[in-house]
């Protein structure tokens, strides 16, 4: 019961408890005011460190079993850190990335029944009375990478600038067929909810590398078409200590929510009412052994840190008219995809782990030309801009670039079908996300779809071996990256999942 | 001798703490069994005058002790804060025992005074520590299995011990003293690290002279001083020589101390055990190797996490360390990467000091990192002068330099890294004739200025026309194929699979109508349909 992956709730009270009982014992023999001082010193600068720092060696998060235990990856990383950009509605792959000239010739005909081969269908298009195929409009070019070229539609002309990065997978398949269970299994590796987000078990198995930030950064971009809901429990940490939540950043007013001190508070006033509270809440730990008061103490004492690191973060004045310029017009705008990605690079080059960028508004169902480049327009220049500015920095190889929607979308037409207008619906069976950095294959296309980019025929690639390939980047082998939670050891990838070597550098 | 000031007064009062203690510990302790005595024998109270000169000389020695600390040649050290702070209190509370007894009960006066002698007690016992050093008083139940330990890697019952001052000497000196006699500080105008220095002294006049006593030499005679004398070396915060190493200087200097040629030790003698390992590994010559015995020191990495720097094993049951300055970038300046990198410099094997204060200084503590893989020192003061301290090194294989002031000058020192394999240096203000040069100069090496990787479209196709031409259109997915359902294939068993054949899924080949099983074996024949016609002419055949 050594191994700290096992989580075992009787031995973590255990271990708890022989804590408690230490420092009774010390209290008792130091009796005078001066042992007192002493343990309450002990005690204060035990909480002002960050438990997650040296990963392996014990530490009072280890002793604490479950609360902020940073396991550490399991063998030498490529990547350190990770830029999700999550394409929120899915995004057509048909239109972006799934190269199918043969389809112009189909203008208009049914899907052949073989194809579509018993494939449910969304309560938007069951009741429709054909299918008729919509080869996408728009011109392809083929980019320059490590393989015999990257085919990318004329909406990401920026991005194919980077093709030589970019590790394209185009055979993703996903269990789900509606946004709020897809975008679930893709953050949680589950269609129901409750389970931890990618991010959080990252925080929870990488910890923190800069202790005045949080290790789980979520940034929401307002996109331009139909957009979904977006639960905040898409960053959610399950059942994972709650300190591994994604701390969401806001566009407007405070970045971060309450973290200015009101009017008339100084940081002293603000330090002595954190002193006070830390200690009634260790004295209810000391009571009720409750984790969870660990984590709030935690959390109190980050946000005190953040006062002073997050407006440094967030103040763009630091950076040169080039970079400002290479990431777009958009860029001082915030809460823009373009100021998102910059400052997902800033995220990064402090040392954040895992910087998630939220893009809304995918879901194309109608009037899909127009707003697809709408859509792209405005992602394409500035995540080509992220990723040479990584680059450049040294900060690509060890940072993993993750683009994924939740699904793809139908190569038949939702709703009327024109020769200058389509719309598409969800579409499960294959998609198209990519990659770049952090021990990914650069420059190569993994995986093929039939000539009608509805079924895979080559490669597939689920969306659990997409989770194991990525934790293996980051050092984690995803059969171990384990929590035990009501009597199982749960994992990122449930019982699933392969790595997919040739997807590795 | 004239006296300039109060103040020089007040520091000769301060001098006087060492006697002026004793005092209130012999009259309190005499109090105490003064009035042990006069409670069992049901006698009064002690006189008041008595109490008066203990509460005095408490007060006295306190005082005096705190303005010894001022002192410069005393360093601020928990244990001296200790003392200090309990010594106040013990004044404190021999002031209230005065009280009591003049206007207070007896039993009263009686528990404080209890009370003053229970503080009093570890006040003296910590003030002991600073002077003859920690675990003073109980050295003696530890001392045996010290010297047992000594026994067993020294030759028994040799009577003749040799040393010398390369192997013995030196170490005492690198352990005790060149922390101030040395390439960092010269205190006094001595330095201790080489057989010349020793020689020429110091600012006191000579260290060693030959023949006199050894006790008569100046750097014995120092270490022989009382701990309390302000003459006495190492000074008494810091760490003490041990009886054998005495003995070793003393036969040292015995012999006239010889820096070449060995010397005896007395009879009896052992040879000091090696007290501080990291200096043993200088002439290490694989540091990777070296490292892997123990791990870097758990205070250094405490220093370490205590500034907000990550550290973390590069890989599991690793002892190399990966150490990032993200967090504390704006206030991580060279005083502080000197402060806490030296004490791990063994360990580290990837250092990011991106965006943060430091200058070239820093480069050059840098520079004597031996297992050094990758090092990012982006966005910072650095130089190409201070680029120069790497040259040479020759396990640094990726190196970041984007956005830091250097010119051209710098290939000759990227020319001489033999283990680079990757460098960024990327709006560092090389020239573009000097990238040139450099990418020449290292073929081998992937250099990356920003002006790297940049995909440029090979083709593009036309203008996409929409048309619905049937012509164009594969006749396996074609569903104008399904006619074929009607007509009998040529084959009754599946050509890829052998089962059994469904009319559903006939196809036209070489105007043979050929069945199939399922809608996955057409795709696999006409990957390869010679191969599965040869079953065809095989199954007629038959």
């Amino acid at each position: 019961m050594t191994d700290p992956h096992t989580n075992d709730p009787l031995r973590e009270r255990e271990l708890l408890l022989t804590r408690r009982r230490f420092f009774r014992k010390a209290g008792a023999t130091l009796s005078t005011g001066l042992g007192a001082l002493a343990m309450q010193s002990l005690l204060g600068r035990e909480l002002g460190a960050n438990p997650a720092t040296l990963a392996g060696l014990p530490n009072k998060a280890g002793a604490m079993g479950s609360s902020a235990l940073p396991l550490g990856p399991h063998f030498k990383p490529k990547a350190k850190r990770v830029i999700y950009m999550h394409m929120e509605g899915a995004p057509s792959h048909l239109d972006l990335y799934d190269y199918k000239p043969g389809l112009r010739q189909r203008f208009d005909q049914d899907l052949p029944d073989s194809i579509r081969d018993g494939q449910r269908l969304t309560g938007m298009t069951s009741g429709q009375a054909r299918f008729p195929v919509a080869p996408s409009i728009f011109q392809f070019s083929r980019y320059e990478n490590n393989q015999n070229g990257l085919w990318l539609s004329e909406l990401l002309p920026h991005t194919g600038s980077v093709a030589k990065e970019i590790c394209m997978i185009n055979s993703m398949h996903t269990e789900a067929i509606n946004h709020e269970p897809a975008i679930t299994f893709f953050q949680t590796g589950n269609q129901q909810p409750g389970r931890p987000s990618f991010g959080s078990w990252m925080s929870y198995g990488l910890g923190s590398a800069n202790a005045n930030l949080p290790t789980f950064v979520v940034m929401i971009t307002q996109g331009t078409g139909n957009m979904q809901a977006l639960s905040a429990r898409f960053w959610g940490s399950g059942f994972l200590p709650s300190e591994h939540q994604g701390c969401k950043m806001r566009a407007g007013g405070d970045p971060v929510l309450y973290l200015s001190d009101p009017d008339g508070v100084t940081r002293e006033d603000r330090r002595r009412m954190l002193d006070l509270v830390g200690e009634l809440n260790e004295r209810e730990y000391e009571r009720s052994l409750d984790p969870e008061v660990q984590a709030r103490i935690s959390q109190y004492e980050m946000a005190y840190r953040m006062q002073m690191s997050v407006p440094e973060l967030t103040d763009f004045s630091d950076e040169d008219e080039a970079t400002l310029e290479m990431y777009g017009p958009d860029v001082k705008k915030p809460g823009s995809y373009a100021s998102n990605c910059l400052m997902a690079r800033r995220l990064a080059e402090r040392g954040v782990r895992f910087i998630q960028l939220y893009m809304r508004g995918w879901d194309q169902l109608g009037n899909l030309p127009n707003e697809l480049r709408a859509q792209a327009g405005t992602v394409d220049q500035p995540q080509a801009a992220l990723i040479k500015d990584l680059k450049r920095r040294g900060l690509l190889d060890d940072t993993l670039v993750l683009w994924a929607g939740e699904f793809g979308r139908t190569v038949y037409s939702q709703g009327q079908l024109t020769k200058t207008n389509y719309g598409r619906d969800h579409h499960p069976r294959a998609f198209s996300v990519w990659a770049a950095g952090g021990g990914m294959n650069p420059g190569i296309s993994f995986g093929k779809t039939d000539d009608f980019g509805y079924n895979i025929v080559e490669n597939p690639v689920s969306v659990h071996d997409l989770h194991a390939t990525l934790l293996h980047c980051l050092g984690f082998d995803h059969e171990r990256l384990g929590y035990r939670h009501q009597g199982r050891d749960m994992r990122l990838t449930d019982v699933f999942g392969d790595v997919r070597k040739e997807l590795l550098a | 001798m004239p006296i300039d000031s109060a103040s020089e007064l007040l520091s000769v009062f301060g001098r006087m703490h060492p006697l002026i203690l004793h005092l209130p510990i012999g009259i309190l302790i005499g109090l105490v069994m003064l009035e042990c005595v006069n409670t069992l024998r049901r006698q009064p109270v002690a006189p008041a005058f008595l109490v008066f000169f203990a509460s005095v000389s408490a007060c006295l020695a306190a005082a005096s002790g705190v303005v010894l600390h001022n002192d410069p040649s005393y360093s601020a050290s928990e244990v001296l804060k200790l003392h200090e702070q309990l010594g106040i209190a013990t004044a404190a509370c021999s002031i209230v025992v005065f009280l009591l007894r003049i206007f207070g009960a007896r039993t009263m006066y009686r528990w404080a005074l209890a009370l003053t002698v229970i503080v009093m007690i570890p006040t003296g016992h910590f003030g002991a520590e600073m002077t003859h050093g920690k675990g003073f008083l109980f050295k003696p139940l530890v001392e045996p299995k010290e010297s047992m330990s000594a026994n067993q890697t020294t030759p028994e019952g040799g009577s003749l011990i040799l040393a010398s001052y390369e192997l013995h000497i030196q170490h005492f000196f690198e352990a005790k003293c060149n922390m101030c006699h040395g390439d960092r500080k010269v205190k006094g105008g001595l330095r201790t690290d080489s057989p010349e220095a020793l020689l020429a002294g110091g600012d006191g006049g000579p260290a060693i002279e030959t023949g006199i006593s050894p006790e008569d030499q100046e750097l014995l005679h120092r270490i022989l001083l009382p701990i309390d004398d302000d003459d006495h070396m190492p000074p008494d915060h810091k760490a003490q020589p041990s009886e054998l190493e005495i003995q070793l200087i003393r036969a040292w200097l015995a012999a006239g101390a010889p820096f070449e040629n060995e010397f005896e030790l007395a009879e009896g003698a052992k040879l000091p055990l090696p007290t501080n390992p990291a200096n043993e590994s200088e002439g290490a010559t694989d540091p990777e190797e070296e490292s892997a015995a123990h791990a870097a020191p758990e205070a250094a990495l405490s220093a370490m996490r205590k500034h907000l720097v990550h550290v973390q094993p590069v890989e599991v049951g690793s002892k190399m360390l990966w150490v990032d300055f993200a967090a504390p970038a704006n206030t991580t300046d060279d005083a502080i990467v000197l402060e806490l990198i030296t004490p791990t410099i063994k360990w580290i094997s990837d250092l990011s000091l991106a965006r943060t204060q430091i200058t070239d200084a820093s480069v050059e503590i840098i520079s004597t990192i031996p297992a050094l893989v990758r090092l990012d020192l982006r966005e910072t003061r650095v130089t190409t002068s201070g680029l120069a301290y790497l040259a040479g090194h020759d396990h640094l294989r990726e190196l970041i330099v984007s956005r830091t002031h250097l010119n051209d000058a710098v290939i000759e020192t990227l020319g001489q890294l033999p283990a680079l394999e990757r460098l960024w240096i990327w709006d560092a203000g090389i020239t573009t004739e000097g990238l040139a040069t450099l990418r020449k100069a290292m073929p081998e090496v992937h250099i990356d200025a920003g002006d790297v990787g940049i995909s440029v479209a090979l083709e593009t196709e036309e203008t996409p026309k929409l048309t619905n031409d049937a012509s164009q259109v594969d006749p396996a997915l074609d569903p104008e194929t399904n006619s074929l359902t009607t007509q009998n294939p040529v084959n009754s068993i599946c050509l890829v699979s052998g089962n059994v054949i469904d009319p559903q899924f006939n196809l036209l080949h070489d105007g043979k109508v050929i069945g199939f099983c399922c809608p996955n074996c057409p795709k696999t024949f006409q990957a390869n349909p010679a191969k599965f016609l040869a079953k065809l002419e095989t199954e007629n055949d038959g």
